[in-house]
């Protein structure tokens, strides 16, 4: 089971454009905690989803399968647009065994 | 028999470029850039400097060999200037030349500045050095980098105090937060926003257990100091003379890197250096006595290991010290008030000057925001190299007399 929470125009932008080589504009800051028992791996790439239409983004860093023991959180950062974000309800991680993992991105207030 | 520098310099003037990705200025610009604030802070004319000391590290992508780039960008006439570089205590080195020079007599009025412009490089870290590192720095450390290196004194650490890796990432995610928290509040810093324990602790390893917040970046930026003897400061009207308590240098010799003692879990040459620091400034109780501090937090472990080389913290008992809040900007000892590295970027030549500047405001009331209440000595504190090799330098400044 994954908990998914999705920051939107993070702070974190600035310090991967200070620190990291050819990583910049990365506004959208992603944490993916495993809230199971058993240690998955966790694709780097998610699906953006509304009744309308579907949207991959398979271009997150850090690249590659993820290995998240129970507990553990990992980050993930890409560049999207704000307003294109909005368009969407849900995002959907995928383990390595083909499991959705999917959270609401405007949770029921 | 020697008596030391205590008292015997004063800080007549200081200033600090702002630091961060300055495409519209070269080196040259940055300096002029600190120059102008710290010789209007000095309330002197430039022509009244005697003497220069320039700090730059990187030379084969920066201003280049010789002293020549300092008097030719800030126009000072025919004065003999010497350029210096030990690695990351090359900006010390360079305000520890120019205080020697007052205090020894040779002159009245000296110039130390620093300068380092690293983002044109493209990197995000240091440029490879290769061979220009040295023939016996090259055959010592070969393939070796930074956060592998600090990653092995991380692991040192915990198996010699026996803490599991879950504590430690807090600690080192403390570290960061604070210093983060602190840089918000300084509008020279490179990054000034607040990041949180959690986004800190998501982030990507760079080397185990060092993630992405663990490790500092570089950045351009330059900073400068003017010294003179405290009875010159006064009769050019100063009233709040702040002097130089301390300035000491501690070099490895080979002991860790080629003997079996050490454990690789601190730096031999920061427990020493504080030692003979303490004593010249005359420092009996450094917990207690010492009201801020900047330390050389290149990497979060350091910044936690060096709090007990420094005889802050007891031995093993930095992890506490931190948790608890002691090293916060409302702590017993603040660290890193100006944000540190981690928000500064290591531009290596002006680092330790940009260090000191942070010590110098505090002491004067004039950090703004980030002002502590009534402090009464500042320590500054570098470490260039590796945990095996390095160069360890620590200076002490505050308030005259005191």
């Amino acid at each position: 089971m994954l908990q998914i929470r999705v920051i939107m125009n993070s702070t974190i932008e600035e310090v991967l454009d200070f620190k990291c080589c050819n990583l910049r504009e990365q506004n959208l800051e992603i944490h993916v905690t495993n809230t199971g028992p058993e240690t998955l791996q966790v694709k780097s790439g998610c699906d953006l989803e509304s009744e309308a239409e579907s949207l991959r983004l398979d271009y997150l860093y850090p690249p590659g399968l993820q290995t998240l023991p129970p507990g553990e959180t990992i980050a993930f950062y890409c560049t999207l647009d704000e307003q294109v974000l909005a368009r969407f309800q849900r995002i959907v991680f995928y383990d390595s065994r083909g499991r959705r993992h999917a959270s609401d991105l405007r949770p029921a207030p | 028999m020697a008596t030391g520098i205590r008292d015997k310099v004063a800080i007549l003037g200081m200033g600090c470029s702002r630091f961060g990705e300055r495409w519209d200025m070269g080196a040259e610009e940055l300096m002029v850039e600190a120059f102008l604030e710290c010789l209007e802070d000095a309330g002197i004319e430039k022509d009244k400097i005697e003497a220069a000391w320039l700090g730059s590290a990187m030379i084969f992508v920066n201003v280049g060999l010789s002293a020549l780039p300092l008097p030719m960008a800030l126009r000072l006439p025919n004065i003999p200037v010497t350029r210096v570089e030990n690695f990351c205590a090359t900006g010390t080195e360079a305000f520890r030349g120019a205080c020697y020079a007052v205090a020894s007599g040779a002159v009245d009025i000296a110039l130390a500045l620093g300068v380092e412009k690293l983002k044109d490089t493209g990197y995000g870290g240091l440029p490879n050095m290769g061979s220009n590192a040295g023939p016996s720095r090259f055959l010592q450390m070969p393939n070796i980098t930074a956060p592998g290196s600090f990653a092995q004194l991380a692991s040192a650490y915990r198996a010699k105090y026996k803490i599991n890796r879950d504590d430690l990432k807090k600690a080192l995610a403390h570290v960061s937060w604070k210093s983060h928290k602190n840089g918000a509040l300084n509008p020279k810093a490179h990054l000034r926003k607040e990041i949180s324990i959690e986004q800190i602790m998501a982030s990507p390893i760079i080397a185990d257990p060092l993630g992405l917040f663990d490790c500092c970046g570089v950045s351009d930026g330059s900073a400068c100091a003017i010294v003179t003897t405290p009875q010159i400061a006064k009769d050019l009207g100063k009233k709040d003379i702040i002097s130089v308590k301390a300035l000491q240098l501690a070099l490895s010799n080979g002991y860790e890197a080629q003997y079996n003692e050490w454990q690789g879990d601190h730096f031999v040459t920061t427990d020493i250096c504080s030692g003979r620091a303490y004593k010249e400034a005359g420092i009996r109780e450094p917990r207690e006595e010492v009201s801020m501090m900047e330390v050389h937090d290149c990497f979060s472990i350091t910044e936690l290991v060096t709090m007990e080389d420094l005889h802050i913290s007891p031995r093993g008992g930095a992890i506490k010290d931190v948790m608890d809040g002691f090293y916060d900007r409302e702590g017993g000892l603040p660290c890193q008030v100006d944000g540190g590295l981690k928000c500064f970027g290591h531009p290596i030549g002006a680092s330790g000057i940009r260090m000191l500047y942070e010590m110098y405001l505090q002491l004067l009331g004039r950090a703004g925001k980030r002002q502590l209440k009534d402090p009464k000595f500042g320590l500054t504190h570098n470490l260039g190299g590796f945990p095996f090799m390095n160069v360890c330098s620590i200076a002490i400044i505050g308030k005259y007399g005191a």
